[in-house]
């Protein structure tokens, strides 16, 4: 049961943290930026709006929508939020599996994109793939690293190798940090590799797949890549971070683990508010070295295993 | 015509059904010689067949890719209606069949070598069936040149075990190999490699396999791609760990890495490449390299006597097998139909089919899937089958110099696959979605329905395999039980993994179930969708179907990022040196060629007094 709490729970919160990271954001840049919960408000007004499709679209452009999210939804299913007990939706709770569905998302989304023939789909396409290429070896080295010293491939485990690993392993835990907090601001479009804000053809990456989606299947659209984006830092806090996970089913336990999720994300969500606002956007090709970095730091990670 | 032509195809469709039927059986531990004959009476010339566990895999797979390939054949042979001949593709599909059939089933070196020469020419003549466009006899002499040289590599591994053993049996083979010097042991496993990888397209002997499979009629592609390459496999499997045991150490680090380099290699020629069978092809060479790849860790295991790890690994490459041959052979259809429908396979000049095509393409689509890797499909299940086992054996051997060599294998794991997934999103993306580029891709029309079976059946049968995988994998695993002597491993360890039957079921039904419920609940909430078309946004300007990404277009960020992945390396450093120097050396030849008389006079005189000079010698011995 408390599998359906903990998928309900992100979803809730999901277009919440957008909105707060869009008004650090402003805050720190000296605006004074939107709503919080603009983003709800956005989902809500889309929602009602007439479809408006492509005259090129075919019935990738119909499914994709709701397949997206169900595919997020399900890996979001495999993750540990409040309790690190084996989840009973999906038994495993395999990193293998919680990737491939996010994988599957992600090529879902790109044919959605080059579905309506735009050029700027196919552009950002072509970015995207280019990062994923050094992202999913990164983010599947990192956790490896985490895990593997317990036999873990399955989050349950990685959780459990996590608190131990950060007081007897600290290289480990902390090279494992900055790659895969390094791959999450890929992954979540973020600057400075992406910007979420522009939809100029020499900045979209993610958002070039949107371009000609609207009403409810927008609605849905940025619902999933919100989604997403929560269910990355909540792989960052399990392979890092497993402070206030229990194994306990009781009120108290309960409690705890609820508030040390919000103030991990408050933390990591903030930090990601910092970033977009001091950094500027990177060219594309200068990404791939950027990535090959982080990739050379799990790897570390992996060699840290292997030696201490 | 018609007629004799459906009769051919059931005919096949019912060997094909027989010999699953037989790999089946095989499958549940059944290993006996069943048929013997002899060729010559008294002589060791015999032709003897013999079912064995590991065959039966591979017999299933010949016997429904067979069946599939012939239900495609009936719709497919219009494309030849024109020719008198037609029915002889028919035939040659047939032989063909059988040949892999008898490749799979022998059980000594001449009935063997007889099929596996068999499967060649046969293959050679069915790859250059359209023989009059041109260039299309060039490249099938590519592929009867290499797979000569990869045969000859053959015999000489079986003559030394001959001159060792003096016996043709493989079952003799199968007893004594191990105890044969360690030197002799090597030199028979290179020349096996050689030979072996040659025909499963492994770098850098892969050369005639993207030139092979685009000319070839679809379905025989399919056969090629989805069985032929992996009788190889079962070859080398044979000879390796049926008769060696595994062998040194270095071996299984020659084949991982040989494997390894193929994978990544491969997949990124699939993701730059713009003929759909061209990609396939690729795509082949990616697949096989990770089997080897898997094979080689399981090698190394089994030299290093870590039974339980070697059987993994040993599985999750039998298990990729399957599913690589199950999904290539229908992808092989698809890209047939496309060709039937618009005459070109290059990604530049289709578009839109999934709009004018749509059974087809939502068939296709489940099947590009599937070799993407995405759950819950065959590919998926291959996939991580396959990191399971790598990710064991990185955890056991974490402290030493072989974890090190295990976690590089997980690498090429992933690279390959985010490669593989930018292949198949090309496919998909540039030939299916947007908007036609050619007239010819407009006009598409969907395929003869029993093409479009065939597909379907594909497609359903890479969603079974996913979704009961773990049944099929116990099946297997319990099959290759006291293969070489050993026991196979308890996958209690695995439990959650791709053995356990619930995961992949649970996770297909939830997503099911989560998308159909954000459906009712939009739907409920704010009734049916009103939508509008309206052309795609240009900025503007007037929309032409050239402003779409173009297969190039797509792949050019690969290119751009690592321009060693475009390099054509075994061209530059392998092929082309061979082919000057024996160009060089023809020519030093050609000085005695001087077309004199008296010279080719005095040759053959010294050539007489040679032999005779041999002869008294060689008896002087005896």
């Amino acid at each position: 049961m408390i599998s359906v709490w903990q998928v309900l729970l992100l979803m809730v919160m999901a277009p919440f943290v957008q909105g707060y990271v869009q008004w650090l954001k402003a805050r720190i840049q000296g605006r004074i930026g939107p709503s919080p919960l603009k983003p709800w408000r956005d989902l809500r007004k889309q929602l009602a709006k007439e479809v408006v499709l492509s005259n090129a679209a075919s019935w990738v452009s119909r499914l994709v929508p709701y397949l997206s999210l169900g595919l997020v939804l399900g890996a979001a299913a495999c993750l540990p939020v409040l309790s690190g007990l084996p989840g009973p939706l999906l038994g495993s709770g395999s990193i293998f599996l919680f990737l491939s569905l996010l994988a599957f998302s992600r090529l879902s989304l790109l044919l959605l994109g080059l579905d309506s023939g735009s050029a700027f789909a196919g552009m950002g396409a072509g970015r995207d793939l280019l990062f994923s290429l050094l992202v999913e070896p990164t983010i599947f080295i990192s956790l490896l690293a985490v895990g593997l010293p317990a036999d873990a491939t399955a989050f349950p485990g990685i959780l459990r190798a996590a608190a131990a690993n950060t007081s007897q392993n600290p290289a480990v835990a902390s090279l494992a940090l900055v790659a895969i907090a390094g791959v999450i601001l890929v992954e979540t479009g973020r600057l400075p590799v992406d910007n979420p804000d522009t939809h100029l053809e020499l900045t979209m990456v993610h958002e070039s797949f949107l371009l000609e989606s609207s009403g409810r299947y927008l609605a849905l659209l940025s619902f999933s890549a919100q989604l997403r984006q929560l269910l990355w830092y909540t792989v960052l806090f399990a392979a890092c971070f497993p402070w206030g996970i229990n194994e306990s089913s009781t009120g108290a336990g309960f409690a705890i683990a609820i508030l040390s999720f919000l103030i991990k994300v408050l933390f990591a969500s903030s930090a990601v508010a910092v970033i977009e606002g001091v950094f500027a956007k990177w060219r594309v090709f200068a990404v791939p070295r950027y990535l090959t970095f982080m990739l050379a730091l799990a790897v570390a990670a992996m060699l840290a295993d292997a030696i201490l | 015509m018609k007629a004799m032509h459906v009769l051919a195809s059931t005919l096949t469709a019912l060997l094909c059904a027989a010999i699953t039927a037989l790999g089946w059986t095989a499958l549940q531990g059944v290993s006996e010689v069943f048929w013997t004959y002899h060729v010559i009476p008294n002589s060791p010339l015999l032709i003897v067949f013999r079912i064995q566990p590991l065959a039966g895999l591979f017999l299933c797979l010949l016997g429904v890719s067979g069946v599939l390939s012939a239900i495609y054949g009936i719709g497919y042979h219009n494309e030849y209606r024109t020719r008198r001949y037609g029915i002889l593709l028919d035939l040659g599909i047939l032989l063909f069949i059988v040949a892999m059939a008898a490749v799979l089933l022998a059980a000594d070196v001449f009935t063997f070598m007889l099929g596996w020469e068999a499967m060649s020419v046969i293959s050679f003549l069915l790859v250059i069936y359209d023989h009059r466009k041109p260039g299309n006899l060039q490249s099938g002499l590519v592929y009867a040149i290499m797979t000569q040289i990869g045969s000859a590599f053959l015999l000489v591994a079986f003559l030394v075990l001959y001159a060792y053993t003096r016996s043709l049996n493989f079952a003799t083979f199968a007893a004594v190999a191990h105890t044969l010097p360690p030197d002799v042991q090597s030199v028979i496993f290179l020349c096996a490699l050689i030979g072996f990888s040659t025909k499963a397209g492994i770098m850098p002997l892969h050369v005639w396999l993207p030139r092979a499979h685009p000319i070839a009629p679809s379905h025989v592609s399919s056969l090629m791609s989805g069985v032929m390459i992996k009788t190889a496999l079962f070859g080398f499997l044979t000879v390796v760990i049926l008769w060696f045991g595994g062998g040194a150490t270095w071996w299984g680090l020659t084949v991982a890495c040989l494997g390894g380099v193929s994978a990544i290699t491969a997949a990124a020629l699939a993701a730059r490449a713009t003929g759909i069978k061209q990609i396939l092809a690729y795509s082949s060479i990616d697949n096989m390299g990770l089997i080897f790849l898997c094979t080689g860790v399981a090698m190394i295991e089994f030299s290093m006597r870590d039974t339980p790890l070697a059987m993994l690994a040993l599985l999750a490459a039998l298990w990729q097998t399957w599913n690589h041959g199950l999904f290539k052979t229908a992808l092989f259809h698809g890209a047939g139909a496309i060709l039937y429908a618009t005459h070109t396979d290059s990604l530049n000049r289709l578009g839109g089919l999934a709009r004018s095509m749509p059974k087809t393409s939502i068939a296709f689509s489940i099947l590009l899937l599937s070799w993407s890797a995405s759950p819950p499909f065959g590919g998926f299940s291959g996939e991580w089958m396959m990191f399971t086992a790598l990710s064991t054996a990185a955890e056991h051997h974490l402290h030493g110099p072989m974890g090190i060599l295990d976690v590089i294998a997980l690498l090429a794991l992933f690279f390959t696959a985010a490669l593989t997934a930018w292949a198949a999103l090309r496919v998909y993306g540039i030939g299916f979605l947007g908007q036609p580029r050619t007239v010819a891709a407009r006009d598409a029309r969907e395929v003869p329905r029993t093409m479009r079976i065939a597909l379907w059946m594909g497609a359903t049968l890479t969603l079974v395999s996913g979704l009961a995988g773990a049944f099929l994998i116990a099946r297997l695993a319990k099959a290759l039980t006291g293969i070489a002597g050993r026991v196979a491993p308890v996958p209690s360890a695995l439990a959650n993994g791709p053995l356990s039957p619930v995961t992949v079921p649970t996770a297909f039904v939830l997503i099911f179930a989560a998308t159909v419920t954000a459906w009712t609940l939009i739907r409920l909430a704010q009734g049916k969708t009103s939508t509008r078309t309206v052309p795609t946004w240009t900025c503007g300007g007037e929309r032409t179907p050239s402003m779409q990404y173009s297969g190039n277009g797509l792949s050019q960020p690969l290119e751009r990022a690592w321009p060693l992945l475009a390099t054509p390396l075994a061209t530059q450093w392998l092929y082309r040196p061979a082919y000057a120097w024996v160009l060089r050396t023809a020519t030093r030849f050609r000085k005695i060629q001087s077309g004199n008389v008296r010279s080719y006079l005095v040759y053959l005189f010294a050539t007489i007094v040679l032999l005779l000079i041999v002869a008294r010698v060689g008896g002087g011995v005896r």
